[in-house]
């Protein structure tokens, strides 16, 4: 028998790490998003502070709800929706920003 | 009838209160409620003040600007072809000191501080701080060119890029001109603020034109070869100004074809630049720009005369628990613009309100949108949302301008966006 490349610790302690390193590895290809209310604050200011606005061409976003936001984004950033801005607009966000955002204003009252 | 030590404190209330007590009980109050001190009440030192509130809901938040009412340079351009009037674009600290509890000091800055962390105020004495905001907006360079000078600003040259006073006399010039005169804009190199600004005005003087003064022209002197949203505001000109043609109401004469200015004769409203000496009835000469002097002043600009920053929090790379947003501050992608002060500011305060609890500032997202008038009924935009990397800013791809497209409902209703827009977002810095 060949002797071990590595000593008898290291062959047991390294798919020990691996074990442990895998999910975090799964993990780690997601980036960090920003917070939902981060996000919607880069809403506000057009739809208004905590998306409470009273304007007939940018409509309150507080109280919407999530999953017709969800689709709303989604329709816009694949050209699903005409918009006048929203389409280049929602092209900057991903699917989970999109659902953080829906998540924070959906829960305003 | 006698009062209690806590009674006569609180009647006497606020800073004048803070003198009374003693120094531990001082050091005790300063660790229970943080001080944020925000030098600048444009669109970033509001919008800061007002989300700090949101999120801070126990901090002492105290904003510090000489003016006692703000006027938005957005839609200042409206004002300057009477569109709108300067009290429309005019925005009082009322509900950031009532509804948001900001206390709000009219007074100018003028020492600072890092290592005992204090700001000198002129009359006011001097205001410790845990974290200072400064949002200083932007000045002139007036020594660029020859000739131009800071009282040619003021009279026979005015930028008009502040506004106020400047935008009225703007407007007084441009009245006063004789039919088929010339007004000439010199437009300023990059960075500064308002990328869309000149062109947006260029666009809005050639339509006042038509309906006054129809023989007259605009020549715009570019120190650039480019600018934002030139696609769109060259096809609107062509649209409405016969832009390209021999009848062209609007001449744009870029750095390559000798649009840099050299020399200025401000007495004769005459300006020299590589294409030729351009004399002119109106000579709206919009200056290189640089930082607000108070950054200067308070050491944290570097050697180009702006502002380096964290691009996560916009905490300064010079000074520490100092944060400087707005048009002062390098932000690499994202524009000059109010909107993008609005959004810095709100990354600002996140990492404020983390720093301050004690966690690291969390994931920042911010936003441009600025929407130009080619024309009153026709409107041109770019949006754009940026991400952090590498300690930049950078523009996440597929956003970007209007397009172009035969639909007379796209540039209507961006003009319809951009008026209800200006209400909107004013609410969100200032209500």
């Amino acid at each position: 028998m060949p002797a071990p490349l590595l000593p008898r610790s290291l062959q047991i302690i390294i798919p020990l790490l691996a074990m442990l390193l895998l999910p975090m590895a799964a993990g780690a290809k997601e980036p960090p998003i920003a917070t939902g209310k981060m996000l919607g604050d880069t809403c506000a200011s057009c739809h208004g502070t905590q998306g409470k606005s009273f304007d007939e061409y940018m409509p309150s976003l507080a109280g919407i709800d999530r999953q017709q936001l969800i689709l709303a984004m989604q329709d816009y950033r694949a050209d699903r929706r005409a918009s006048v801005v929203m389409n280049r607009v929602a092209k900057g966000y991903n699917d989970r920003e999109i659902e953080a955002i829906a998540d924070y204003f959906s829960k305003i009252k | 009838m006698t009062m209690t030590r806590r009674e006569l404190i609180k009647a006497l209330g606020g800073l004048g209160a803070l003198a009374l007590t003693d120094a531990p009980a001082l050091a005790k109050s300063r660790s229970k409620k943080a001080h944020v001190v925000i030098v600048g009440g444009g669109i970033g030192g509001a919008t800061a003040a007002k989300y700090l509130r949101l999120a801070a809901p126990g901090a002492r938040i105290t904003l510090i600007d000489p003016t006692r009412r703000f006027v938005t340079c957005l839609r200042s351009n409206d004002v300057a072809v009477g569109h709108m009037t300067l009290d429309d674009i005019t925005f009082t600290y009322d509900a950031l000191r009532t509804k948001y509890r900001a206390n709000i000091i009219h007074d100018r800055v003028i020492g600072f501080d890092p290592d005992k962390k204090t700001v000198q105020m002129d009359a006011g004495g001097k205001l410790g701080y845990d974290k200072l905001i400064v949002s200083p907006g932007i000045d002139f360079i007036y020594g660029d060119v020859e000739g131009y000078s800071r009282e040619a600003a003021t009279t026979s040259m005015p930028h008009a890029w502040k506004a106020g006073p400047q935008t009225l006399l703007l407007k007084k010039q441009l009245e006063a001109m004789p039919q088929g005169g010339t007004f000439l804009m010199v437009s300023p190199p990059n960075p500064f603020r308002c990328p869309p600004g000149p062109y947006e005005r260029a666009s809005l003087v050639a339509e006042w034109f038509q309906k006054h003064n129809p023989k007259a022209k605009v020549v715009i002197l570019d120190h650039k070869d480019a600018f934002t949203k030139d696609g769109p505001f060259k096809k609107a000109w062509e649209r409405l100004y016969g832009y390209n043609s021999d009848n062209s109401m609007i001449e744009w004469i870029p750095a390559a074809q000798g649009g840099k200015p050299l020399r200025v004769d401000a007495a004769n409203r005459t300006v020299i630049a590589g294409a030729g000496s351009f004399q002119a009835d109106v000579v709206n000469y919009i200056a290189p720009q640089r930082a607000g002097t108070i950054a200067f002043r308070m050491g944290l600009t570097n050697r180009e005369g702006w502002c380096p920053v964290n691009r996560r929090t916009f905490e300064s790379e010079i000074v520490k628990d100092v944060f400087v947003i707005g048009d002062a501050a390098i932000a690499d992608a994202m524009p000059k613009s109010g909107y993008s002060a609005n959004s810095q500011a709100k990354v600002a305060v996140q990492a404020i309100a983390d720093q301050l609890a004690g966690k690291t500032p969390g994931e920042p997202s911010m936003i441009n949108v600025c929407y130009s008038l080619a024309g009153q009924d026709y409107g041109v935009s770019i949006a754009d949302i940026f991400k952090v990397v590498d300690n930049r800013i950078v523009k996440l791809p597929a956003s970007g301008v209007s397009p172009i497209t035969d639909s007379p409902a796209q540039p209507l209703l961006e003009a319809v966006y951009q008026r209800n827009w200006h209400r909107t977002f004013a609410n969100d810095c200032f209500a």
